[in-house]
């Protein structure tokens, strides 16, 4: 089984391509173009912040691991008083969720600190459960659930954001190579392609 | 000893050929290896542990203490596998083990007649002179002698993977209780996963002639499947053992998703372990049957009496020609029964009892066995056994069996109950420990339970599911349990025949003898916890599943007291042996842990750049070019390049924590030694904090970027815990303060240009109207710009080199094109690529302290940093850095070093004392932390932590160092080896 990732580097992300049992279980797609921002609510300012967000994008900041989304912009709980707001090509995220926010929150341009990898497939949910310690049965977690959580002892957030099912993992740029052979080993015996 | 015609769970249209020792044998699909070889007639299958003596099949299960053997070739060769729970495959290969030269003459054997020496604790008492022997000689003699079978040296070529599962209700074992538990939560509406170790459900059910509703057993194990497997909210893992009960309902278990076949299919692991956390666990695990130790009853042929009746039901294998039976109990006149019933000669049935229901004796009559109550097994014949001698009222008769049942009765598997420290409790109506305190959230059915009866079993599984399942807020109508009949369970405790002749065998498999038991007592063990580790009694792989309650009867009867006042030892786990490369799952090799390339990895590879690992980071060490003939040449160039022209580094991997709020200066000046609120907008401060305990825990810069916006840099190594403190700080020990921190260590990525034409190459990069003259962007300033054409920048005006330098921030995805842009922009500077080599010979060079400095044992004033702590304010470690120790003048502080003798290399690591002083403890005086060679100055330098150092500049001092062979001397200097006034780097 190493074998199947032996040709390469550990210093890149598996490339596009098929690995693994010849089915297609599992789908992952390097989704690029997505600008990322960490927001952190000021001190005892959370019921400002959430009426600025409500006004500038017409959706209060949700509470826990949730994801809303609103003006094409997602916003995803990462911790108390924390979220992670995700969009497609946005320009200038930091800007615009600065001048929304004013000071009643921090916020820094993460965009280049995150890959995103979308997983999806009959068997997404089996070759996730080796990686991810928390439960993705569609009893416990659904569309538009959060969490921020550990995948092969790499950092991860993922959300839901169809039940198709389709999750989505955001991993730290400089572990996404590690990352993309474990979730790569882990889906091979249901067949994997990456795209993208 | 055949195979039976018709009749168990094996499929004869499905023939499987293997091999034992190199003999060609078949069996069938549905076999275990050790069924095959009794089916073929193969009694003869290991050599004990100890003393070699031949040994057989004693279990059927995962109980085996002795039928251990080598499986497989090469390198998935895997010893001490047992026979009895290995599933025959087509081709499978095993070898007997801990043999020499063959199973059938072992000359170890000798051993035997050292038993003498070799008894309870020897290794306490004997081979004790000459000390220095013991190590040298004794022991590897010994560990040859004893032992088990032989690990593969060749890399596992197989994959193990890991894999998390959640459920409402966890049942463990899928017997009647088992089932019946998970059928009745399942329905009910639950998340059920039922596990169990072997590869076909059922339990008991498969082993025992026994009805449920009045058809055969098997039908209800086939129809409670086929439900089971028709429901989406059940999962079934068969082949799966539960192995450990851990915290918050977490449960770990080990699938053999391939053991049962000659390599496992293509994609697939060999095992997988689970972590599965359940709400609800029920543990229906069964129970175990237990041996009656009397003299020869290790002797191939001697077997439990449920054993042979698995071997006769289920596998449709006669282990013997004529067989007897030796118990204490009902359930054994039962299998003897079966046992007649499939065709077997059943001799006799021995029952150390004086009277048995007479329905029992009635049956054996018409079975045409002969029974002989208040009898008693003492000795046996053979080397595979040809008979056994009876003591019965009459005296002492011989019987000519090569196959011995026996029995002592039950004990419930009550191992995982024990996992959070419940201790079993001793139940006199059943002679058994039941399970006491349990782990949270679960709960025991059926014969784990103590509850032996097949009608019990049903309807305990079922009460069990029913409330684990209501518990949880699910609720079914459970409906009748099954009919079945209880069948007989009567027992009379009996442990150990008194008139043994021969060793009589407690622990098979450590080759612990009653004897030694009584050894133990004798010199004064009483505790069963002692008595294990005295004796070795309970441990190895079979962790004394058929021996630790006889051991403990044994104890008790020799100290006088009752079982339940001897008590019992308790399980930990795992369960069953459980392989290492299955905790290892997909981390071996270089996957073994994350590696993080900088966002400058692809450029320094495709400049030739040589990598070391720094913690997770893969980083250039250094960039040999054709014709350099050691990295120190190579090292020396890159800094020569740098100090006389300019040179480029990745330093991405530093931590990098944005700071936001009104609260950051004063957040700051509480962790760093130094004032930072002071600090001005679009300056940097170099800064020192401290442990809770006074000690160093990092250093690095911050940059004020606005008003209420700071960014900090932390080492490479501390990047984590730097951040974990600020956050402890702001939620633990201030939480008023308006702070929001952020990592944004891998937003950026952050190019170093150093050396005195570090500013002409910088020029080159930053967009026009950008200003980086000294008077815009001093040393220790920190602008934002624009880079390469719009690309957004921070630049600092800092320098770890020593020289003119800026370290350069963009997105981490323009890392590489920062990189080329400023390899362009040098390119008439003869720019120079240099790694983290060359960074630490000019840090050195430049006495700046490194990991090897701030190594947790030191505080500020070690590092000369003393006069940086500031007086006026009050900040993390303040109060301890001003304990007595850290204010002793003779505690080693920061100093440099360079050789007496120009020539000379200094060593890391190395130990100063005063010349002339003896070479120990007593006169140490600090050791050397950091040692370079120096290309400006021509000779190797160091930096080292010598007491009273910074007052003995100027002397000499011994540098030893005794496992390199280095004894030479230095003389102690400043740090700062290169530009000390720092002229340079505020060209």
């Amino acid at each position: 089984m190493p074998d199947l990732l032996g040709h390469i580097a550990q210093t890149r992300i598996v490339p596009a391509g098929r690995y693994g049992a010849n089915d297609q279980g599992v789908t992952v797609t390097l989704v690029e173009g997505v600008c990322f921002a960490s927001i952190a609510t000021a001190w005892n300012r959370t019921e400002g912040l959430n009426a600025r967000c409500a006004a500038a994008f017409g959706t209060a900041l949700p509470t826990g691991p949730k994801r809303v989304a609103a003006s094409g912009l997602a916003f995803i709980g990462m911790g108390p008083g924390r979220w992670l707001a995700a969009g497609f090509t946005i320009g200038d995220l930091e800007g615009r969720l600065r001048d929304a926010f004013q000071v009643d929150a921090a916020v820094c341009d993460q965009s280049d600190a995150y890959v995103l990898f979308a997983v999806s497939g009959e068997n997404a949910r089996a070759a996730l459960a080796k990686l991810i310690p928390i439960d993705l049965d569609p009893s416990a977690f659904r569309p538009d659930d959060a969490a921020t959580t550990s995948a092969a002892t790499i950092g991860v957030t993922l959300w839901q954001e169809s039940p198709a099912p389709v999750f989505h993992l955001a991993v730290g740029r400089s572990f996404a190579p590690s990352f993309s052979r474990a979730l790569v080993m882990s889906a091979a015996e249901f067949g994997c392609a990456i795209v993208g | 000893m055949s195979r039976l015609d018709q009749g168990g769970l094996i499929d004869r249209s499905r023939p499987l050929a293997f091999s034992f020792d190199g003999r060609a044998l078949s069996g069938f699909a549905g076999d275990t290896l050790a069924s095959a070889l009794l089916a073929q007639g193969e009694t003869l299958v290991g050599r004990s542990f100890k003393y070699h003596r031949p040994r057989g099949i004693f279990a059927a299960g995962s109980d085996e203490p002795n039928a251990l053997v080598e499986l497989r070739t090469g390198a998935r060769r895997e010893p001490n596998t047992r026979a009895t729970v290995t599933e025959l495959y087509d081709g499978l290969v095993a070898h007997s083990q801990n043999r020499w030269p063959s199973l059938g003459f072992d000359l170890l054997a000798v051993n035997g007649l050292l038993a003498p020496i070799l008894g309870a604790g020897f290794y306490y008492k004997t081979f004790m002179w000459p000390a220095a022997a013991w190590e040298k000689l004794y022991e590897p003699i010994i560990r040859r002698a004893a032992g088990l079978g032989t690990a593969a040296a060749l890399p596992d070529p197989d994959h193990y993977e890991k894999a998390h599962g959640f459920c409402d209700v966890l049942v463990v074992g899928a017997g009647p209780a088992g089932l019946m538990a998970a059928l009745t939560a399942a329905r009910a509406g639950a998340r059920v996963i039922v596990a169990d170790e072997d590869f076909r459900p059922g339990g008991r059910l498969n082993a025992e002639r026994s009805e449920i509703d009045g058809a055969p057993a098997r039908m209800f194990v086939d129809a409670t499947m086929a439900e089971l497997s028709s429901l989406s909210n059940v999962r079934i893992l068969l082949r799966t053992t539960v192995f450990g009960v851990y915290d918050t309902g977490t449960y770990g278990l080990i699938e053999r998703v391939g053991d049962h076949l000659a390599e496992p299919a293509p994609h697939r692991p060999r095992q997988r372990m689970w972590k599965i956390v359940a709400r609800r666990a029920i543990l229906a695990a069964g129970a175990a049957e237990r041996p009656i130790v009397f003299g020869g009853n290790d002797r191939p042929g001697v077997m439990l009496a449920q054993a042979f009746r698995t071997y006769v039901n289920r596998y449709a294998a006669v282990p013997a020609d004529r067989t007897a039976f030796f118990a204490n109990n009902d359930a054994s006149w039962r299998a003897a029964f079966d046992a007649a019933a499939a065709g077997a000669q059943v001799q006799a049935i021995v029952d150390v009892r004086s009277a048995v229901a007479s329905a029992l004796a009635d049956e054996a009559r018409r079975w045409g066995i002969r029974i002989i109550l208040g009898g008693q097994v003492v000795a046996t014949e053979g080397k595979r056994l040809s008979g056994i001698e009876v003591a019965t009222a009459t005296g002492i008769e011989t019987l000519a069996v090569d196959g011995l049942a026996i029995s002592g009765g039950f004990s419930p598997n009550v191992h995982l109950t024990c996992h959070h420290g419940g201790r079993p409790v001793w139940d006199e109506a059943i002679a058994a420990f039941v399970p006491g305190a349990v782990p949270p959230g679960l709960t025991v059915a059926g014969a784990a339970a103590g509850r032996y009866g097949l009608a019990a079993c049903l309807a305990d599984g079922m009460a069990k599911g029913t409330e684990a399942a209501r518990d949880l807020g699910f609720e079914g109508s459970a409906g009748a349990a099954p009919r079945a009949d209880d069948g007989d369970t009567a027992v009379e405790p009996f442990w150990y025949v008194a008139a043994s002749r021969g060793p009589a065998f407690v622990d098979q498999q450590n080759d612990v003898t009653a004897k030694d038991v009584k050894i133990a007592h004798g010199e004064g063990f009483r505790s069963v916890e002692h008595l294990k580790r005295y004796t070795t009694l309970g441990m190895a792989t079979d962790q004394g599943k058929t021996s630790n309650v006889t051991g403990m009867a044994i104890m008790a009867s020799l100290t006088g007291r009752s079982i339940a006042q001897t008590g019992t030892t308790i399980f930990r786990p795992p369960y069953t042996p459980v392989a290492i490369g299955a905790l290892a799952g997909h981390h071996r090799g270089k996957d073994f842990r994350p590696t993080r390339p900088t966002p400058t990895h692809a450029w320094a590879e495709a400049a030739g750049a040589v990598f070391i690992e720094t913690g997770p980071w893969l980083r250039a060490q250094y960039f040999p070019r054709p014709g350099e003939r050691d990295w120190l040449e190579t090292v020396t160039r890159e800094v020569t390049a740098v100090r006389s022209g300019v040179g480029m580094i990745d330093v991405s991997t530093f931590g990098k924590i944005d700071l936001q709020g009104p609260d950051v200066g004063a957040l700051l000046d509480r962790v760093y030694i130094n004032n930072f609120s002071s600090l001005a907008v679009g300056k940097v401060r170099y800064g020192a904090m401290l442990r809770e305990d006074g000690i160093v825990m990092d250093d690095g810069t911050t940059a004020r970027l606005g008003e209420r916006r700071y960014l900090m840099t932390t080492t490479t190594a501390n990047a984590a815990k730097v951040y974990q403190h600020l956050e402890f700080c702001l939620q633990v020990l201030w939480p008023d303060l308006d702070v929001q921190l952020a990592s944004v260590s891998e937003q950026w990525a952050q190019i170093a240009i150093a050396g005195p034409r570090a500013r002409e190459v910088l020029r080159k990069v930053v967009d026009a109207g950008v200003d980086v003259e000294n008077a815009t962007l001093p040393y220790m300033g920190v602008i934002e710009a624009t880079v390469m054409g719009g690309v957004r920048a921070r630049i600092f005006r800092v320098s770890f080199s020593g020289e003119l330098g800026y370290e350069v921030a963009v997105p981490a995805r323009q890392g590489e094109a920062l990189a080329r842009a400023v390899m362009a922009a040098g390119q008439d500077f003869a720019i120079t690529p240099y790694g983290i080599e060359a960074l630490g010979v000019m840090r050195i060079e430049k006495g700046h302290v490194s990991g090897a400095e701030l190594n947790g044992q030191t505080a500020a004033a070690d590092l000369g940093l003393g006069r940086m702590a500031s007086t006026k304010k009050d900040y993390v470690g303040r109060t301890m850095a001003g304990r007595p120790a850290f204010r002793d003048p003779d505690r080693p502080t920061l100093v440099g070093f360079k050789p007496v003798d120009g020539t000379a290399r200094l060593r890391a690591g190395a130990h100063f004392l005063g010349i002339g002083q003896p070479a120990d403890l007593a006169h140490d005086e600090g050791y050397m932390t950091s040692v370079a060679f120096s290309p400006a100055l021509g000779h190797w330098i160091g930096l080292g932590l010598l007491a009273r150092g910074p007052a003995r500049i100027g002397e000499r001092v011994r540098v030893y160092d005794p496992i390199r062979g280095g004894d030479i001397e230095v003389e102690i200097c400043a740090p700062a080896f290169v530009d000390p006034e720092g002229v340079r780097l505020r060209a």
